[in-house]
């Protein structure tokens, strides 16, 4: 797909039809997200990304929680866990940023090749949810230096599933030139 | 450009030619950052034409010198770029995502951007830095307290042949790590 059109017409999809997404395509969605930007020399080294594919049901079922708006991705055939490397899980460091990137690259290789996705958050900055966000990091067995930054569920997505009507502002609202 | 292959050939640019870029270019690259997925939609509260982002394109050479203080090493290109974006979030209803919520739009931005025949390049992740140089951004682009800076980017036309890419090859892992 041409990739303005690929921007503009991707939606966040959260019904998911019962086809199998094969290992080929999830390792191309993974391609995609190492080509995104790090900040550092073109070298393996400084790409500090980290994936986990995810199609055992029970681990899935984990990751859903209790939380009625988080049973869908507990539905998709595999979920991508996108990490980082960081030296400290509880600061906001260039990782963050960095995982984003690499994450948006998927959810617009994900649309193009025709499967829909979902950003879901692991809870960030948000102590509320300590006690969740271990519970994923223990589902997941990483490391301590790991950092979970969000679940990328995949499917096909459902033609059946409602979309509400998109609403973005134009750009005399939101571009600012020099100064706000 | 077809999407993946997009998403595939798009390098980092430092150098830039002296050629201006139209506003018309860079307001589509940011129609595409505001595509971008984003949390705060189903919060109570929330107006139905509602985005987090806003965006301050500055091509003013004092004040890209200026915002060039965040970052010492990379002075240079930011001032050679034609315009440099400070992708921000209003933090009003994504007070826990901002960074998630800039960066997947800067993302965006810098494909759109690829595939228009522009190059660019993120010179500094807001969520990294020092508040005293914080400060500064806000001071030279006014910021409002609730409007927080995520990405800055450059925008420009290429003036270099970035060597090729090596990437890792032991990044996946399957069911666990």
């Amino acid at each position: 797909m041409e990739t303005l059109e690929c921007i503009k017409t991707r939606r966040s999809r959260r019904r998911y039809l019962n086809k199998p997404v094969s290992e080929e395509t999830v390792n191309k969605l993974i391609d995609a997200a190492m080509h995104a930007p790090f900040g550092g020399p073109p070298i393996p080294l400084c790409q500090i990304w980290q994936f986990i594919v995810i199609r055992d049901a029970e681990i899935k079922k984990k990751l859903a929680f209790d939380y009625k708006d988080r049973q869908y991705i507990a539905t998709a055939p595999v979920i991508i866990a996108v990490c980082a490397e960081a030296s400290d899980e509880d600061e906001w460091k260039e990782e963050e940023v960095i995982g984003a990137l690499a994450i948006e690259n998927i959810i617009l290789a994900a649309h193009s090749l025709g499967l829909g996705t979902c950003f879901v958050d692991v809870f960030p900055h948000n102590d509320k949810h300590k006690a969740d966000k271990l519970a994923i990091r223990k589902a997941l067995g990483v490391p301590d230096n790991i950092k979970v930054l969000a679940l990328l569920p995949i499917g096909y997505p459902d033609p059946k599933e409602s979309l509400e009507n998109k609403q973005l502002r134009s750009a005399k609202e939101i571009v600012h030139y020099e100064k706000w | 450009m077809e999407t993946i292959q997009c998403i595939k050939t798009r390098r980092s640019i430092r150098s830039f030619t002296k050629k201006e870029v139209p506003d018309e270019l860079l307001e589509k690259c940011i129609d595409a950052a505001q595509h971008a997925p984003f949390c705060g939609k189903r919060l109570s509260g929330v107006p139905t034409d509602y985005t987090p982002w806003e965006f301050i394109v500055v091509k003013d050479c004092a004040a890209k010198q200026k915002l060039a203080s965040v970052r010492d090493e990379t002075n240079k290109f930011f001032t050679e770029a034609p315009a440099l974006i400070v992708v921000c979030v209003d933090k009003k209803y994504s007070d826990t995502r901002w960074v998630e919520d800039g960066s997947t739009a800067a993302q965006n931005l810098l494909l759109a951007a690829h595939a228009l025949g522009l190059g660019g390049v993120w010179l500094c992740a807001y969520s990294n830095i020092t508040p005293a140089i914080e400060k500064v951004t806000r001071e030279v682009l006014n910021l409002p307290a609730n409007i927080q800076p995520v990405v800055m980017v450059a925008l420009g036309y290429s003036n270099e042949k970035p060597k090729p890419k090596k990437l890792r090859t032991n990044a996946v892992h399957y069911e666990k790590w």
